[in-house]
């Protein structure tokens, strides 16, 4: 018997998961007093919203997200490495707490790392 | 490396790296901060040069898999180095697991087990001599040294010569090089520079030239004074006179590679002397930065003689020429130690130039500087 290997976006539970770990990974982001600045006066319902459909498009699953791209929805901001590096961390902590696997965490990385040079502009 | 298969592991990395080693470094530190964003402490705010360390340090390891006596002094050098980040033995398992995720992921199809238990016992030996090297001077030796900008001399736009004085004594040897903190203008930012004088005493000379872009040097060299601090790391590298040796020396530098082969000049006073020919290439007058000292080096050591050869410049009336070619036509130098420090082009093409001179490649040591 065999069968197709499991989507990221599978893996990461459909969109009810993704949409969990989204709600999860922003609540550890706006409680880190480094990153809280960048979030001042953004509206969180939406960005969530935002993110979550991105997130499901990127994993494999149905195309809806219609937002800027990286650079376009980073640009201006004053991102620092330092900064894109403790978001990381927050992912990190995210997925560990969603019972994320090694290869869940490879795979993420690996969509992940490419984003720095659009993201980080300071 | 016994029991590794080097050659897979080479081909294996040359592969990856084939992805573009910027790549490859963003996957790595990715995966180590998702995973363990404690570790990110440890790192310098920006990561740019990081990510080109990291490249460079996996390409020297990798190129020396199978020439351990390379290797491992270099390992323990970078190991003892990194005690100043606060690098413990407990932080090499997830660097070894972030680093074989992240040869897997770029090996795409062409990863097996085999691999994968090879890549694990290279760093296995490589961990150990590092935390190792570490671990047998923790209580011998603090991590860093701290000293204090005594003088900034600006002595062409880009070229500085400093006087720092260290609270204690720094153990390094002359011609070993030591990283350096900028602490007051850019702290976790370092950069590699070498005594210019003989060790011993609290006071030490460096030299520090402009790289575009370098967060240290630009500090050291536009935005230090004296009374700023610096914390300076262990001393590292192997080009250092042989104790054995009572053979005449041969120095030659291109630019602040000078300050090792100065350091040497100052030892071998203070040991009473032996023949000694320093060769210093420019390109043009301008870069003679440091003129004034080697001529009352040269005056004052009749054991000493100095030579400038200047290879761009018509209105420089003494020898023309690229430094290497010149030492290497004036003279039969097989009897002699050679020290040859400057740029990665110079140092090359003067070790070359010497080698096919008949001088003996044993009889020559070199250290080239970093240019990013």
């Amino acid at each position: 018997m065999t069968s197709p290997t499991p989507t990221l976006y599978e893996t990461l539970g459909a969109e009810g998961g993704i949409r969990k770990a989204v709600g999860d990974f922003y609540t550890r982001v706006v409680a880190d007093p480094d990153l809280a600045d960048y979030f001042d006066g953004v509206d969180m319902v939406s960005l969530r919203r935002h993110q979550t459909d991105m997130l499901v498009a990127a994993t494999g699953g149905p195309q809806r997200y219609t937002g800027q791209d990286m650079a376009e929805a980073h640009g201006g901001l004053q991102i620092t490495d330092a900064a894109f590096d403790k978001v990381v961390g927050h992912l990190g902590a995210t997925l560990t707490a969603a019972g994320a696997g090694d290869d869940t965490i490879g795979a993420v990385v690996a969509a992940l790392s490419p984003l720095r040079p659009a993201i980080v502009s300071a | 490396m016994a029991d590794i298969d080097t050659d897979a592991l080479k081909s294996n990395f040359a592969a990856v790296a084939a992805h573009g080693g910027d790549q490859v470094a963003l996957y790595f530190y990715s995966y180590l901060f998702l995973k363990y964003p404690t570790t990110r402490e440890m790192f310098p705010p920006a990561m740019t040069r990081q990510r080109d360390r990291l490249v460079g340090a996996l390409v020297r390891i990798v190129t020396n898999v199978d020439n351990v006596g390379e290797l491992v002094p270099y390992l323990e050098d970078l190991g003892r180095d990194h005690r100043k980040f606060g690098t413990l033995t407990a932080h090499y398992p997830a660097v070894g697991e972030a680093l074989i995720a992240t040869l897997r992921h770029f090996s795409g199809d062409q990863w097996t087990n085999e691999l994968q238990a090879n890549w694990a016992a290279a760093y296995g030996v490589v961990a150990g001599a590092m935390s190792g090297a570490a671990e047998k001077v923790d209580e011998s030796e603090p991590p860093w040294w701290d000293a204090d900008i005594v003088e900034v001399d600006l002595r062409t736009f880009d070229i500085a010569v400093l006087k720092v004085r260290t609270d204690t004594v720094h153990p390094y040897r002359a011609g070993q090089s030591m990283s350096v903190e900028p602490t007051t203008l850019r702290p976790r930012e370092w950069r590699f520079y070498t005594p210019a004088n003989a060790p011993g005493g609290l006071e030490i000379e460096l030299h520090a030239r402009l790289i575009n872009g370098g967060p240290v040097s630009t500090a050291l060299v536009r935005g230090a004074s004296a009374g700023d601090k610096l914390r300076l790391g262990p001393p590292f590298g192997r080009m250092t006179l042989d104790p054995q040796s009572s053979r005449p020396l041969l120095l030659i530098a291109g630019s602040t590679g000078l300050a090792p082969l100065k350091a040497m000049i100052d030892q071998v006073a203070r040991d009473g002397g032996r023949a000694t020919h320093l060769y210093f290439g420019a390109r043009s007058i301008r870069e003679i930065y440091d003129r004034k000292d080697l001529e009352l080096l040269a005056e004052r050591y009749s054991w000493l003689t100095v030579v400038i050869v200047v290879s761009d410049d018509i209105r420089w009336k003494g020898p023309r020429g690229l430094v290497g070619n010149y030492v290497a036509d004036a003279g039969d130098w097989s009897t002699h130690d050679a020290f040859v420090c400057g740029s990665p082009a110079m140092v090359a093409a003067t070790v070359k130039r010497l080698i096919s001179a008949g001088m003996p490649q044993d009889q020559i040591k070199f250290e080239e500087f970093g240019e990013a």
